[in-house]
């Protein structure tokens, strides 16, 4: 549990301390007061990841050099000094090195908001983060996998983009070694997004009814799609020609996509948006409830501004199928719809500017 | 109102010494304070110290690691060296710590650096070609060379020049292997201690 919260120049908050309720903590206020960053700074700590933004620059506030946040999680106190270019993190303030060591004391998150319809509406890059903030969170060293393969990746691009430009082919042996790369790491993202998925599907499905209720007649299938299914050493051995004619790495692991279809037909094209909503919400409640059943405890709930959006029979329905006993801290404009709601805020704050009250 | 600033020297002070690795705009600015109200010389000494390192320290056209003009490479003159074996690292830095460990006995090998595409560093620009040379040396290309350890930091670029290597030395018959995990990633070895160092040294593998 999350029981306090503190920010140093993150976003457009100079400093910040509130204490986090073990229930339902609110931040209320209009919109571009500051809200979101605030469930952002809990997501950011926590997991070491933004749902925003991967700039570590854009979390600095205006005119200031580095961040601060910090917080207690269980009896740990988190604390992470950023700058554009550097990350410090510790617990109980011993320095930690290796982000897996720190994320292994941490909590789990689930963070819910508007853009979660990317999901259904939005390119494939939308549903890999899904699959990988998931992932990072249920298989230890996924992340490190995911960022090795990442950086691999940016190198050969490079490589592949300096011949392509100048007409010429990368030397063989370079271009190899970070293949191998791709290889080792990119067969173990796809080995543990597959496990995921079957996890995931079913998961996906009951939400989608439990959200629904009788408006959900279809059933919700997500299905993995890899970007190939041969081995990745075959496949970057026949993508090669492509790859150098484009100057890019055209196929691989950072290519897959998690299809989704409601009965046999693509959520994206299909539904109102509502619909589409239920969708979205469905996924995000499958990880919730996916990541309560591996730890045991439920995750902590980050809801931005989703309650407003949501027809109130939805709402009640989300509420009641949120993981038992879960933590929620959430941002809204106004608190009409909580009066009679099984998640009536125990601890609220205004937010206004870049302060709380 | 004009604008308050230092006088042209202090300003030239603080952005040489903001090109080192590592320290920013007030870093820079603390140590300008400290040379400047310092009366030991230290600046005197600092430059003649600084010129005569840059003029007479060169790498060795062996093994790469620095040689001081005039002088034998204190690496390559070192008797009773093991001559089958070379350890490849990246910085002549990462020598001593080696040294240190107590566990290894062989020859080294300075890279000079790791492959990094995005900062265009390729293979050409490490001294992989003199490793290449100094194991074929012989007439007719045979070698005393057995086993090449590679010691490179445990980053992707680390991780990627280990990669290109072993696929350059492997077809010759020569055994590659590669320090066990647990080193520090992109630091060198100079974060490691000894202990670590023989461990992992004692834990390497085949690529
Ligand atoms: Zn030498």
């Amino acid at each position: 549990m999350l029981s306090s919260l503190r920010l140093q120049d993150f976003r457009c908050f100079a400093s910040l301390n509130c204490t986090i309720g073990p229930g339902t903590t609110a931040f209320v206020g209009e919109n571009a007061q500051g809200k979101t960053s605030l469930l952002e700074a809990a997501c950011m700590l926590l997991r070491l990841s933004s749902p925003r933004t991967r700039s570590k620059a854009e979390l600095v506030r205006f005119g200031e050099s580095r961040f601060g946040l910090a917080g207690k999680f269980g009896d740990t106190e988190l604390k992470i000094l950023g700058s554009p270019r550097t990350r410090k993190l510790y617990h109980d303030a011993t320095p930690i090195e290796k982000a897996t060591d720190y994320l292994a004391e941490s909590g789990l998150v689930v963070w819910m908001g508007n853009s979660d319809l990317d999901l259904v509406q939005g390119t494939s890059s939308a549903r890999r983060h899904y699959l990988d903030f998931t992932a990072a969170q249920l298989t230890p060293g996924y992340l490190a996998n995911l960022r090795r393969y990442e950086s691999a990746l940016r190198s050969r691009n490079r490589l592949l983009r300096d011949a392509a430009r100048s007409s010429t082919t990368p030397d063989t042996r370079t271009l190899d070694a970070y293949t191998q790369i791709l290889i080792l790491h990119g067969t173990k993202l796809i080995a543990t997004r597959t496990t995921l998925v079957e996890t995931l599907a079913p998961a996906a499905a009951t939400a989608h009814h439990d959200i629904g209720g009788t408006d959900a007649l279809e059933t919700l299938h997500p299905t993995y799609q890899p970007a190939t299914t041969t081995s990745l050493e075959e496949t970057f051995a026949t993508a090669l020609p492509a790859d150098l004619r484009r100057g890019l790495t055209t196929t691989g692991p950072h290519r897959d996509d998690l299809a989704l279809t409601l009965d046999a037909r693509p959520a994206a094209r299909f539904g109102s948006e509502g619909q589409q909503r239920t969708t979205a919400l469905a996924l995000k409640l499958a990880q919730a409830r996916l990541l309560h059943q591996s730890r045991g405890t439920p995750p902590l709930l980050l809801l931005d501004d989703i309650f407003g959006e949501l027809d109130p029979a939805r709402r009640r329905r989300l509420l009641q199928s949120l993981p038992q006993g879960s933590q929620k801290l959430l941002t809204t404009t106004h608190l009409d719809w909580a009066k009679d709601s099984p998640a009536t805020p125990d601890t609220i704050y205004q937010v206004q500017n870049g302060t709380i009250s | 109102m004009q604008k308050i600033d230092y006088p042209p020297e202090v300003r030239a002070l603080v952005s040489q010494l903001k090109r080192l690795p590592g320290i920013g705009a007030r870093s820079a600015e603390r140590m300008a304070v400290w040379v400047l109200q310092d009366r030991g010389g230290f600046a005197e000494d600092c430059a003649r110290i600084l010129g005569e390192a840059a003029e007479r320290i060169s790498a060795c056209a062996t093994c790469g690691f620095y040689l001081s003009q005039g002088n034998a490479c204190a690496v390559c003159d070192a008797s009773g060296r093991e001559v089958n074996t070379i350890c490849v690292v990246e910085q002549p830095t990462d020598v001593l710590p080696l040294e240190r460990s107590g566990a290894f006995s062989g020859l080294y090998h300075v890279l000079g650096g790791r492959l990094a595409p995005l900062d265009n560093i390729g293979p050409e620009d490490l001294r992989i070609a003199e490793l290449d040379a100094r194991i074929t040396s012989g007439a007719s290309g045979e070698t005393a060379v057995r086993e090449v350890i590679l010691a490179l930091s445990a980053d992707v670029e680390g991780e990627a020049t280990a990669n290109y290597l072993a696929e350059l030395l492997s077809p010759r018959g020569i055994s590659v292997t590669r320090l066990a995990q647990g080193l520090p990633a992109g630091g060198g070895l100079e974060h490691a201690d000894a202990l670590t160092l023989a461990r992992a040294l004692g834990g390497r593998r085949a690529l």
